[in-house]
């Protein structure tokens, strides 16, 4: 069970990372194309058809924004102040306000009945646009939906994050399963503290042969941090690797045909400059094992497909969780560290016990 | 708005996923270091005096304490570190406060004992790390985490008289107003110290404690246990009215040949003396809450360094 809610903690920790990576990418995106402003401008369009280039000089809505730039947010009563003085600007039965005053004029049957009053304009020109903005909003989710998308794809891809391997790898390896839960759990939630204490009032000191030494404290290192694991459940190092195990093999079966009789021979001479010069073998004995340099050109050429096809349901699960969002991950893994940090239930610990 | 909360959820979240591999504002110091230092009183070391305060401070509440600050640099400590000579209006240390002005700004070392103190009082917000470049301090308090304090000797003279209730020698009808124990030790116990125990070295890192001079009662609970340069021995806490206000017992650090030494270094347990403290990270309990290789929170990480015994 706890093996399982690990792995679970760990997926949820790399679509946590790959989140963030597009939601910070998304904002930036949003803002370098002013898509907020933009969309607004698209609904304010709607709103005031012929009155919308009007509204925007306005000087109430001008200067909401910088010099040159649309606004990316307009207040519901600086919009109905800033409509109301166009309306008194244009005369009744004019032409390009009249789709406003007829908008105007329904709302204000719908609520009140028939009323000049200034205060029953405003009221209903603030509940006409906040009504049109909650559609905007929906049209600009739809449009940042699509560029998160776009943006996991390319994250995906980018660092390989394949679900079906990742549960894989850290299903198989107890190593980085647990660092990264450890690094889960001390990342997000904070330790428990314990409270110092000394067992023997008698012994303030410990005595000298309990007493440890900084030698036998650096055997081993800290727990690996998180990019470290993350390297080894993402990324292209696997694929590549294998990839170049053939290249490997090629060479290796050539070195030794060449080099079995006559190791001086220019032909062994050349399979071993060949080995010396290739990234992506090394030497270990008399063996020759793949690295995980990039296979260069050879990738695109022979293994671009069957790579893809062999990640392509791994990619899609992950391209749609990430388009989940961060703070949707944030809060799924909270949920599942806290269940984690619970303990054993009652009856597992007694089933420990007996 | 949106675009704020936007903002607001980003930055959450890359703080939180900076702090899984990092950290900010901790010491890092060597596991060696603490090793040598988590069962000892004091540290001995080669010190360059940079700045030093022209008086000690006046003798009055809170950080008119009468010490006279100095700020330096020890290779062996490889922290920024200040030191500061305790008691420093008694005209018994005339002399050494000479010197201490004389050494400041010559660039060369002198030989310095004292506490070594470890404490979140002037903690910076970048990690100070152990062995680091130390920058020349441009005044006496710069950002540290080190102190020696009270200093113990200073160029070879002894200073173990300063082991006495704080006074001024100049106007002795002075008379100096320690935090009072139900306000710090409160403070102190509430202090949780996040420990990251690594291969080479130790992260150490908590909120930063006010609260410097605290006068309490302390009730020996155990034997004391006597080390090469002073004396261990724990203690339950109580105010002056004798209520107790820490009950599990905490570290008391006692300076070896001071006047404390004499009178709690013998003592039995029940033995209660109304004393002046300061307190310091006990290394030798965050080591024994938190194993090698792994991080761990401990509260209630101090232990009093014993300044005087209110006879």
């Amino acid at each position: 069970m706890l093996v399982l809610l690990d792995v679970v903690i760990g997926v949820a920790f790399v679509y946590l990372l790959l989140a963030l990576i597009c939601t910070t990418a998304n904002e930036w995106i949003a803002g370098a194309r002013g898509l907020r402003a933009k969309t607004l401008q698209r609904g304010i369009g709607q709103l005031l058809g012929p009155l919308a280039d009007e509204f925007y000089r306005h000087p109430l809505i001008a200067t909401l924004s910088q010099p040159g730039e649309r606004p990316s947010y307009i207040p519901a009563h600086i919009f109905s102040s800033a409509v109301l003085d166009l309306l008194g600007r244009h005369a009744e039965g004019a032409a390009s306000a009249q789709h406003v005053r007829t908008g105007i004029a329904a709302l204000k049957a719908k609520q009140t009945g028939p009323s000049a009053d200034h205060a029953a304009h405003a009221a209903a020109l603030e509940d006409w646009f906040t009504t049109a903005m909650d559609r905007v909003s929906g049209w600009y989710k739809r449009r940042l939906q699509l560029i998160t998308i776009g943006v996991a794809v390319v994250v995906t891809l980018a660092v390989n994050a394949d679900t079906l391997q990742i549960v894989g790898v850290l299903w198989r390896s107890p190593t980085e399963r647990a660092a990264i839960a450890e690094q889960v759990r001390s990342g997000l939630l904070p330790p428990r503290p314990v409270a110092a204490q000394y067992p023997d009032v008698n012994a303030p000191v410990p005595p000298v042969n309990e007493q440890t030494s900084a030698e036998d404290e650096g055997v081993e290192g800290p727990p690996a941090a998180a990019p470290a694991v993350l390297g080894q459940i993402v990324g292209w190092s696997s694929d590549f690797k294998r990839l170049n195990q053939g290249v490997c093999a090629t060479l290796q079966d050539e070195r030794d045909r060449q080099c079995a009789d006559a190791a001086n021979a220019a032909p062994c001479q050349q399979a071993l400059r060949r080995i010396a010069t290739e990234s992506r073998c090394s030497v270990e004995g008399t063996d020759l094992v793949a690295t995980d340099a990039a296979p260069g050109g050879a990738f695109f050429t022979s293994a671009l497909v069957p790579v893809a096809a062999a990640h392509t349901f791994g990619w899609l699960l992950t391209i749609i969780a990430i388009s989940l969002g961060a703070a949707f991950w944030f809060d799924t893994l909270n949920r599942f560290v806290n269940i984690r940090g619970s303990g054993p239930s009652p009856q597992e610990k007694k089933a420990a016990r007996a | 708005m949106i675009r704020l909360r936007g903002a607001a959820v980003v930055l959450v979240l890359a703080v939180a996923s900076i702090a899984i591999v990092d950290g900010s504002g901790q010491v890092l110091l060597k596991n060696v270091f603490i090793e040598k230092y988590r069962n000892l009183v004091t540290i001995t070391t080669d010190f360059k005096v940079d700045d030093a305060h022209p008086h000690p401070n006046p003798i009055g509440t809170s950080s008119q304490d009468g010490d006279l600050h100095m700020a330096g640099r020890s290779a062996d400590v490889g922290l920024p570190m200040v030191a500061e000579l305790s008691n420093g209006r008694l005209t018994a240390v005339a002399d050494v406060e000479k010197a201490i002005h004389q050494a400041s700004g010559t660039n060369t070392a002198v030989h310095l004992s004292g506490v070594w103190r470890l404490w979140m009082e002037h903690k910076s917000a970048e990690p100070m790390q152990q062995g680091d470049a130390v920058p020349v301090p441009s005044n006496t308090n710069p950002k540290h985490v080190f102190e020696i304090h009270p200093i113990t000797a200073f160029s070879g003279t002894a200073v173990l008289e300063t082991f006495v209730p704080l006074r001024d020698d100049q106007d002795p009808s002075k008379h100096y107003q320690a935090t009072d124990a139900p306000t710090a030790f409160p403070r102190y116990e509430k202090e949780t110290l996040t420990v990251s125990r690594g291969a080479t070295f130790t992260s150490i890192d908590g909120a930063q404690v006010p609260y410097n001079y605290t006068e309490f009662v302390l009730e020996v609970a155990g034997q004391p246990v006597t080390v090469a340069d002073g004396v261990f021995v724990l203690a339950k806490i109580l105010d002056l009215q004798k209520h107790v206000l820490v009950s599990s017992p905490r570290r008391m650090v006692i300076v070896k040949g001071s006047r404390p030494a004499t009178l709690i270094g013998a003592a039995a347990a029940g033995q209660q003396f109304h004393v002046l403290g300061i307190p310091r990270i006990n290394l030798d309990a965050l080591m024994r809450a938190v194993q090698p290789n792994k991080t761990g929170a401990v509260s209630g990480a101090y232990e009093m360094i014993i300044l005087a015994v209110i006879e």
